[in-house]
């Protein structure tokens, strides 16, 4: 199991805690530590070694590449969270990731969970051969035919994660074409014969 | 590197996986202390070629010669057309009788199984398109770049062939036909309910293995004989004729 380290960065004591909360869910994460400014997380980042930081404001992004620039603090994944709703597009250039507290809490944790798994992956990765819950959802859509862009738009990620999902599948299962794996599915019941046919 | 001097006992046991390659060559057991080199006269083998093959089968990192008239291009496409009869002829017949007992003596009942015919039908699809696309295209062009290459002259025609498609470009399309069959083995071995009868279902996984090594080490000889060989003619025939001459 990983063992990642989480720090928010926001302001609004209500908002803070709800990423706080969706964290905590995640048995990847250890440890989570709340800060209100960033100018108060800053000195801490080489003490706290986070894996993961969620923060947003434009104002100040500056300061941060300034200030990380020469410490040795480790890769972190940034996580822009400011409350813009569209904006999946258009991820600030410190960031990793963008996600708007507006979204829908399930498609958040989604998005959560896939970075969970791309953290704590090098780690943990070569011992696993069962199928995540993610893995087996993009499995069912290949089966029924749907290209790697259909499968992205319909699970809210991207189509290069899609491609990381495949890779580890055929990697756990030992099967490498959609046909074979189409097989696989059906012969565990995950989709029937039907709904391959429509 | 295997090399005409080499006994052909020797070869054997330094990889035993080439026996059906020699096979294929009509040399059978019972060589003695005989080199490649005897043997091959014996039976009428072009050395250089046989040795091509053995080596890019045996090393996948080998690299043909660079001498190109060591022995024609004819020569590889007979022997690839060959294998493909092997295998369209002989191989995939056998294994779909064996998916056929192994379905009756194995899994009685189970209507799921017949998944498995399916699965191997569409791979018999896939096999024999792959096939069409290389004897009806592929080779005819590897044919025609040597032609105008022993001939020492290049149409205006040929020069645009070259142009248009050459051989890099039907390398890219030249697609791995050996995945489904790793699948297949996978699925059987992994995936499949317990067999009531496990001697059927261990059959049929020799083949599969076997076939997969075959086409693999089949494959090789295109990618690692037959296409750098028309590659380098391509390139020698672009710069002798910059202009085309009709
Ligand atoms: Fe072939
Ligand atoms: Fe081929």
């Amino acid at each position: 199991m990983a063992d990642l380290t989480a720090i928010v960065i926001e302001s609004s004591y209500v908002i803070r805690k709800g990423w706080t909360q969706i964290l905590r869910s995640f048995d990847e994460i250890r440890n989570i530590y709340e800060f209100a400014e960033i100018e108060e997380c800053l000195p801490l980042l080489p003490k706290y070694h986070p894996d993961l930081v969620l923060y947003h404001s434009s104002r100040i992004h500056q300061e941060i590449g300034s200030y990380l620039s020469g410490k040795e603090i480790g890769k972190i994944f940034w996580v822009d969270i400011s409350p813009e709703e569209h904006k999946k597009e258009n991820v600030p250039e410190w960031a990793d990731l963008s996600l708007s507290p507006l979204l829908p809490r399930e498609r958040i944790r989604q998005s959560l969970e896939q970075i969970m798994h791309d953290l704590g992956g090098v780690t943990d990765q070569d011992n696993h051969t069962e199928l995540s819950h993610r893995e087996i959802t993009v499995l069912k859509l290949i089966s029924r035919g749907l290209t790697n862009k259909e499968i992205a738009d319909k699970m809210y990620i991207s189509p290069h994660t899609v491609i990381t999902h495949r890779k580890n599948i055929t990697r756990k299962l030992g099967i490498k074409t959609v046909a074979g794996l189409t097989v696989y599915a059906i012969l565990n019941k995950l989709v029937s014969l039907d709904e391959i046919e429509s | 590197m295997i090399t005409g001097k080499t006994k052909m006992a020797d070869l054997i046991h330094l990889n035993h996986k080439l026996l059906p390659v020699i096979g294929r060559f009509g040399i059978s057991l019972g060589f003695g202390d005989s080199t490649v080199n005897e043997i091959c006269r014996k039976k009428g083998i072009e050395t250089a070629f046989f040795l091509e093959v053995v080596n890019a089968f045996h090393d996948p990192d080998y690299y043909p010669q660079e001498n190109l008239r060591q022995f024609s291009l004819q020569l590889i496409v007979d022997y690839l057309r060959n294998t493909h009869r092997f295998y369209l002829d002989k191989k995939i017949p056998e294994i779909e009788e064996m998916i056929e007992a192994m379905i009756r003596d194995c899994y009685p009942g189970k209507e799921h199984i017949d998944l498995i015919k399916v699965f191997f039908g569409n791979y018999r699809k896939e096999l024999i398109a792959h096939i069409e696309r290389e004897e009806e295209t592929v080779f005819p062009y590897a044919l025609m770049v040597e032609e105008a290459f022993l001939k020492g002259s290049l149409t205006g025609e040929q020069r645009e062939q070259i142009r248009k498609r050459s051989m890099k470009d039907y390398q890219e399309e030249h697609d791995d036909i050996e995945e489904k069959l790793y699948d297949l083995k996978n699925i059987i071995i992994k995936y499949l309910p317990q067999p009531q009868d496990v001697s059927g279902c261990t059959h049929i996984l020799y083949e599969l293995f076997y076939l997969e090594q075959d086409i693999n080490d089949h494959s090789r000889i295109e990618d690692k004989v037959l296409a750098p060989k028309v590659e380098q003619m391509e390139k020698v025939l672009l710069e002798r004729y910059p202009l085309s001459d009709g």
